[in-house]
């Protein structure tokens, strides 16, 4: 009996005491890597810099092609992705409107981007989108548009046409 | 009696096996959240300052019209607009102070400002009475304890050159 519950120690307290140890640093890993990503995403998703990009590209569109877009997004129904300016009459301008704001993508969508939320989910061509659509409040009921731009440091912004 | 009142050369070793770890992976966390602190604080100093930089100059360029811009020396212009006073942009290096119109701030340590840019593109219009010009100011803006990430400053001001043109001096 002696015997038995010295080898009792060293087996079954170890393992509980590893166990316990475990469980708590799994614990606060998660909860760290809860708070870093909630951060990272503030530092990315809709900040001021970003936003205020945002509305310059709105501004150039509402000064040149909006309806153009408005008409080809009802064609093609879910986005008309437009940083390659080949859809505007204003090409040079609108190409070096992106270029100095440092822009990589931007989608024109409708305010409403449920069926736009999961074809992208359903393309797997836009991870990083897809977790900053989950980030967007949109307005389901609404029947305007809205602009969701992707900058070349990693930021998105997104902007509606109210 | 004496035995089983003490313990095992292999308990202890087990028990400070044990601790080691701990204290090894507990020192590790340490250091990390230590560095993550910091790099997330020095993150929100800058992205505040340039988010209040931002705001102040995109106001202005967004509600009125930029009638003229004139040099007033090293990093400094006089920002005029048909609305409004004029105003002025400048990043005194001496002082380390950085200002514009009624706004100024001293430039934090580990916080470095660049050289203002300024840069004017017109474009043949395609369209009468739209916008056919932008200028763009570049504020370079970064901290010394982050390298991965751009912060520096940038506001367009989109106009129709022909309708409202700016006047620069730059000499």
């Amino acid at each position: 009996m002696k015997k038995n519950n010295k080898k009792g120690f060293l087996l079954t307290e170890a393992v509980i005491v590893i166990t316990f140890i475990s469980v708590v640093l799994f614990f606060l890993f998660s909860q760290i890597n809860t708070i870093f990503s909630l951060y990272e995403k503030s530092f990315n998703y809709n900040t001021v810099d970003g936003l205020y990009r945002s509305q310059e590209v709105k501004t150039f569109l509402l000064n040149t092609n909006f309806y153009e877009l408005v008409n080809q997004l009802q064609a093609d129904e879910l986005y008309v992705e437009f940083s390659d300016c080949s859809f505007s009459n204003v090409e040079d301008f609108c190409n070096h409107l992106i270029i100095d704001l440092e822009i990589e993508k931007v989608y024109f969508v409708k305010e409403d981007i449920t069926g736009f939320i999961t074809y992208v989910e359903n393309s797997h061509a836009f991870d990083e989108l897809v977790v900053y659509l989950d980030y967007i409040n949109y307005d389901r009921d609404y029947k305007g548009y809205r602009i969701i731009v992707e900058f070349s440091d990693g930021q998105f912004a997104s902007i509606n046409f109210l | 009696m004496l035995n089983k009142r003490g313990f095992s050369a292999v308990e202890l070793l087990a028990a400070f096996s044990l601790a080691a770890i701990m204290i090894f992976i507990i020192s590790e966390i340490t250091i990390f959240l230590r560095a993550e602190y910091n790099n997330i604080n020095a993150r929100s100093e800058i992205a505040l300052k340039q988010s209040i930089i931002l705001h102040k100059i995109g106001t202005d360029f967004n509600n009125f019209q930029i009638t003229s811009i004139s040099a007033c020396g090293d990093d400094c212009f006089e920002i005029d607009f048909s609305e409004q006073d004029m105003k002025i942009l400048k990043i005194d290096g001496e002082e380390n102070t950085f200002q514009y119109g009624n706004y100024a701030t001293e430039i934090e340590e580990n916080i470095v400002f660049g050289t203002i840019l300024l840069e004017n593109e017109t474009f043949t219009p395609e369209l009468e009475n739209k916008i056919d010009s932008f200028l763009k100011i570049e504020i370079p803006l970064s901290h010394n304890y982050i390298n991965d990430q751009n912060f520096d400053i940038i506001v367009i001001y989109q106009y129709d050159n022909n309708a409202n043109p700016i006047t620069f001096i730059m000499e």
